[in-house]
């Protein structure tokens, strides 16, 4: 089955919720800011050619700052995040690795993993962000900004995965080799 | 040209990357003054560091020329004074010449110069190297000169401690460019290290009281007719690059007199 049509509806709606709601869920002063689209980038197929994953995030942040008008910085974000995806999802990967088209889940891959994957991702693109915005004189802020909105965003993305996505009861097929297993 | 494709194949992504990065970059730019303030500081610091580094390189390759002119202006202003001092009507002339082989190198005592007889360089003109005597002109071509430095351990050169102490013979030592003996002081000369070792100018090849070396130790023992001393050359042959000839037009006039065919005793 083709992985593509699913991620971008994932995508899609992630991006239409980012732009029109969370982009105003900002907390704490502005160092916890949500960033839902993150987790449509995030359902990027395993296995597709590395500069897919860079030319979908550069498209997919570059829509963000025409929209948002933030002129670039989720662009450069996205871009870094394109980059370094096929390496976040083989050091997340399990002692079987990970099969071709295979999406990172929770319910198969584990919460804990799926959180740390998660963690990695949106700290990679949260401290491109928020270190352009303020500039090398506010590192502390930048970090502090990183690591509590990446808390944040790890959070709401195991509650979306908790609420939205979790496996069908018809999805556990039974299906054996063995007929009177 | 093939290669350079395949370069770019090979890294095509790192390559498109950083062109995003730029164009994101170059957007921020256009978009937010800090982030535009902030870039050209940056840009304005990077290229004041790389001027900086550039006009270091070219004030140091400066300085080699200014310090080749100081050295031509001191030979011209030494020989003035010598010329003042004997009040002779022919004062020493100084001309600068390229060091194209130094005593040292391939365990030769003989420097080669890039100015010969066309350039007027004549044998029996002295050397001077970094302010210090070097050698004279033995040999020359059109275009280069065969110079017999002070390491060559045949020759004897008169040199005196000082300008007013007593005359020695200065004496190489073989295989050794950067010191000298210099021997037959008599034990009356009070000779310590540090002290300035001079031409006296009686060999006709530098004025007197060019610097030589400095002293570096003291031989011999009181049962010793004579003191020997260690002297530092100060020519430095090894970092040798530029040279001082000099010449007075008495030199020929010797020269010709000391080889005259009817020398009989």
């Amino acid at each position: 089955m083709n992985a593509l049509p699913p991620f971008l509806w994932t995508l899609g709606w992630a991006t239409v919720g980012q732009v029109l709601l969370f982009r105003y869920g900002v907390f704490w002063g502005g160092y916890g800011l949500l960033a839902i689209h993150i987790y449509g980038l995030l359902k990027m197929p395993v296995g597709w050619p590395p500069t897919t994953y860079l030319v979908l995030s550069a498209g997919a942040g570059a829509l963000m700052d025409v929209i948002c008008l933030t002129g670039g910085m989720h662009l450069a974000a996205s871009v870094t995040l394109g980059m370094a995806y096929p390496a976040l999802t083989s050091a997340l990967e399990s002692r079987e690795g990970l099969r071709q088209g295979h999406v990172l889940d929770p319910y198969q891959d584990g919460w804990g993993r799926y959180a740390a994957f998660v963690a990695m991702g949106v700290g990679l693109y949260w401290g491109v962000m928020f270190g352009l915005q303020n500039g090398w004189s506010l590192l502390g802020r930048s970090v502090a900004q990183t690591l509590t909105s990446a808390v944040l965003n790890v959070g709401a993305f195991l509650l979306i995965q908790g609420l939205l996505n979790r496996p069908k009861r018809g999805d556990a097929r039974n299906v054996s080799a063995y007929p009177w297993s | 040209m093939r290669n350079l494709f395949a370069l770019l194949a090979r890294t095509h992504r790192w390559l498109l990357f950083l062109l995003i990065w730029g164009l994101a970059l170059g957007w921020m730019n256009s978009t937010y003054s800090h982030q535009r303030t902030a870039l050209s500081k940056w840009s304005l610091h990077a290229s004041g560091s790389w001027l900086d580094a550039a006009g270091n390189v070219q004030d140091w390759t400066h300085l080699a020329e200014s310090n080749r002119l100081v050295m031509l202006e001191n030979a011209r202003l030494r020989s003035e004074l010598e010329s003042l001092k004997a009040r002779s009507r022919e004062p020493w002339k100084a001309s600068s010449a390229r060091v194209l082989r130094t005593p040292g190198w391939n365990g030769s005592p003989w420097m080669v110069l890039g100015c010969g007889g066309r350039d007027g360089a004549m044998p029996g003109s002295g050397i001077l190297s970094l302010g210090f005597a070097a050698g004279k002109i033995v040999d020359t071509t059109a275009h280069e000169s065969l110079v017999l430095s002070l390491a060559h351990p045949k020759a004897q050169w008169s040199v005196r401690m000082g300008q007013r102490g007593q005359a020695g013979r200065l004496v190489a030592r073989e295989g050794e460019v950067r010191t000298a003996l210099v021997k037959d002081i008599p034990w009356a000369q009070l000779v310590l290290p540090g002290d300035t070792v001079m031409t006296t100018g009686f060999d006709g090849v530098f004025p007197p009281d060019i610097p030589v070396g400095v002293v570096e130790d003291v031989l011999g023992t009181e049962a010793d007719e004579f003191q020997t001393a260690v002297v530092a050359l100060g020519a430095n042959y090894p970092a040798s690059r530029h040279v001082i000839w000099l010449n007075q037009g008495r030199q020929s006039r010797i020269d010709s007199l000391s080889n005259s065919s009817n020398l009989a005793p």
